[in-house]
């Protein structure tokens, strides 16, 4: 999981400018897709790379009060296992049902190029079209 | 939402309100101090807007600041400041943000910077290998739970009774070094765990460490009294908290959150939760926030330590010869209770200061005696290879802008815009050609931290000392950078 910084799949991850910080534009067909984007979105700012191939399985469960904080949570903890646990995701899927996500991340040790102190809450809403769902989300560089 | 420059009431020639009635919610009106040319870049992006919301919060006293380096962040603009009342008031982590005490430290040496010149790449190097830098660097100190408390207690004293300085360097830091009402035990296991490794480490992004000559005395009794001399070869320091001080900032907003309708604060931004000053949940926040800043003060006097030891090692001096000595060390992402004249009368007040520095005057009580006459060290870094500044707080600071000035040139131009069109190879070596040794993990983060990303300093402080928020006393150009 590794995409450049303008790879932007389906238009699905779009830059946003901002003065400070880095800002996203995310869509997602459902909001599984929508918050896998967020993850591709946060490692097109953080560059993560593999040290080796020797993957793990880690389940984790994450519950917020709504949708929005969910997003902030489960992008927070692959900054905090990026960051500190020095471990980057090859792949993963997620289950979201209401405000409660369930995944499984194949990880491996790895280093990232560069910090993000955090997700930030900042105008942060998630709404829904005919497309699916869309989102903008600002990260604290 | 841009502002036009018609909707804004021309106060001066250099502070600038947005009145009270611009919206139904607004508590009190927002001030911000600009020269005319810097209105069009202003104006232009969200920051104003993010003034108008913290004007909003309840118990806000006075006005909602913004410094002339004021930008777009989140929540809070940077460059803002805004002081709650401490019986109705609220405390917001979004306006101290992330990097809990991110601050900067100015050290001098009795060593002059042309003695120096031929000689500061190997200063830049021995920093660079000397010092724990770069996105997640961790240092050779641990500092498990049992540690980690006495350092979030004692801040900067804790660094010094293990030998990373001296006890007057405790004094030359804002709040001792220490803020008493920090609580270790308000922080969270992941803080612990993530503060473990991490003191005396740099970071990245635009935290960095500059060797320095002093280029210009503006006011030769106050230069001489913070000990500075023209010629004089000097150190500026910029980090903060690190991961621990992310990980309170994040609790915190979490934890907020759930009190917003038990104390019926709304908020127009997620990003500004608050909690009342005077509840549970505010004063937990702010014992936390304290600890990290404590955390923060002790990390930038281990790293003046670092930095002592390898300038003397590559310069093969003594440390006493070196003779590195604090001026001050200042916060500029905190908050804190504070006591203001409103209408002429003492208030205890929580001020936020996000992007902007504590600049009290003469005579203030906080100040140590080697200052009281003088007004505080403000210390404002420029952006990579352009000058910093040493000023003065004033009596007007006091009393228009609850003692804050800017806190650095802020910037201009977003990190992906500056990568678009700025080549941080081409940067390095106009850097080097103009005599400033440049050490960095990458040539990206020369790009995004490029001169041309950040406001002219000059006419920051210009406008800050015009307004007569503080005074200039020294001005310093650099030699050499390290970056993470």
């Amino acid at each position: 999981m590794k995409p450049k910084r303008n790879d932007c799949p389906g238009s699905r991850i779009k830059p946003v400018e901002h003065t400070a910080d880095a800002g996203f534009i995310i869509k997602g067909r459902d909001i599984e897709e929508l918050f896998l984007n967020s993850l591709k979105a946060l490692y097109i700012l953080i560059e993560p790379e593999h040290k080796n191939r020797d993957f793990i399985l880690k389940k984790i469960s994450l519950e917020a009060p709504s949708i929005e904080e969910l997003l902030v949570l489960w992008l927070n903890e692959l900054i905090f296992l990026a960051e500190k646990k020095k471990i980057v995701i090859d792949r993963t899927e997620i289950s979201i049902e209401g405000s409660r996500l369930e995944t499984e991340l194949k990880l491996s040790e790895g280093d990232i190029n560069a910090e993000v102190k955090a997700a930030t809450y900042h105008d942060l809403s998630i709404k829904k079209d005919r497309h699916g769902y869309y989102t903008r989300i600002f990260f604290d560089l | 939402m841009a502002f036009q420059e018609q909707e804004l009431k021309k106060v001066d020639d250099f502070t600038w309100e947005i009145p009270r009635d611009y919206d139904s919610g607004m508590n009190v009106p927002v001030r911000f101090y600009a020269s005319r040319e810097m209105l069009g870049q202003i104006v232009k992006e969200d920051a104003l807007k993010q003034l108008v919301n913290v004007a909003c919060l309840p118990g806000i006293v006075k006005y909602a600041l913004g410094m002339p380096d004021i930008h777009w962040g989140y929540g809070f603009p940077i460059g803002g400041v805004a002081a709650f009342n401490s019986e109705n008031g609220v405390i917001s982590p979004g306006g101290v943000g992330f990097d809990i005490n991110c601050g900067v430290r100015l050290a001098v040496t009795a060593l002059e910077a042309k003695d120096l010149r031929d000689k500061r790449d190997d200063i830049v190097n021995a920093l660079y290998s000397s010092v724990p830098l770069g996105v997640g660097s961790e240092g050779s100190i641990k500092a498990p739970r049992n540690i980690l408390s006495k350092v979030l207690e004692k801040g900067s004293e804790w660094a010094v009774e293990r030998g990373y300085g001296c006890a007057e360097d405790i004094e030359r830091t804002e709040e001792k070094g220490s803020i008493a009402i920090a609580d270790p035990e308000a922080l969270s296991e992941r803080a612990y765990e993530r503060g473990e490794f991490q003191l005396g480490t740099l970071g990245s992004g635009n935290h960095f460490i500059e060797i320095q000559e002093v280029t210009d005395i503006y006011n030769p009794g106050v230069a001489n009294e913070f000990g500075l001399f023209k010629g004089q070869f000097a150190v500026m320091i910029h980090s903060g908290s690190r991961g621990l001080g992310y990980q309170v900032c994040d609790d915190f907003i979490k934890k907020l959150a759930l009190s917003l309708d038990k104390y019926g604060i709304s908020v127009r931004d997620r990003q500004l939760v608050s909690a009342p000053v005077s509840s549970p949940e505010g004063q937990e926040y702010l014992s936390a926030m304290s600890a990290a800043a404590n955390y923060a003060w002790a990390n930038r006097q281990i790293l003046m330590s670092l930095t002592g030891k390898a300038i003397a090692k590559s310069l093969n001096l003594g440390e006493k010869t070196l003779g590195l000595r604090l001026v001050y060390d200042v916060a500029h992402n905190i908050a804190k209770m504070e006591t203001h004249k409103i209408d002429g009368k003492p208030v205890e007040l929580c001020v936020h200061r996000k992007g902007a520095t504590r600049a009290f005057p003469a005579g203030h009580d906080s100040l140590p005696r080697i200052y009281r006459e003088t007004g505080q060290p403000v210390i404002i870094p420029g952006s990579m290879g352009t000058s910093s500044y040493l000023l003065a707080g004033t009596a007007v600071s006091m009393e228009e802008s609850f003692g804050s000035v800017c806190h650095g040139a802020g910037r201009m131009l977003s990190r992906s815009r500056a990568l678009k069109n700025i080549d941080g190879r081409k940067l390095y070596e106009s850097l080097e050609r103009k005599g400033i040794s440049v050490r960095a993990k990458g040539m990206k983060v020369l790009a995004e931290e490029a001169p041309e990303a950040y406001k002219d300093i000059d006419k920051v402080v210009e406008v800050v000392v015009k307004a007569k928020l503080a005074d200039k006393i020294a001005r310093l150009r650099p030699i050499g950078v390290i970056k993470g």
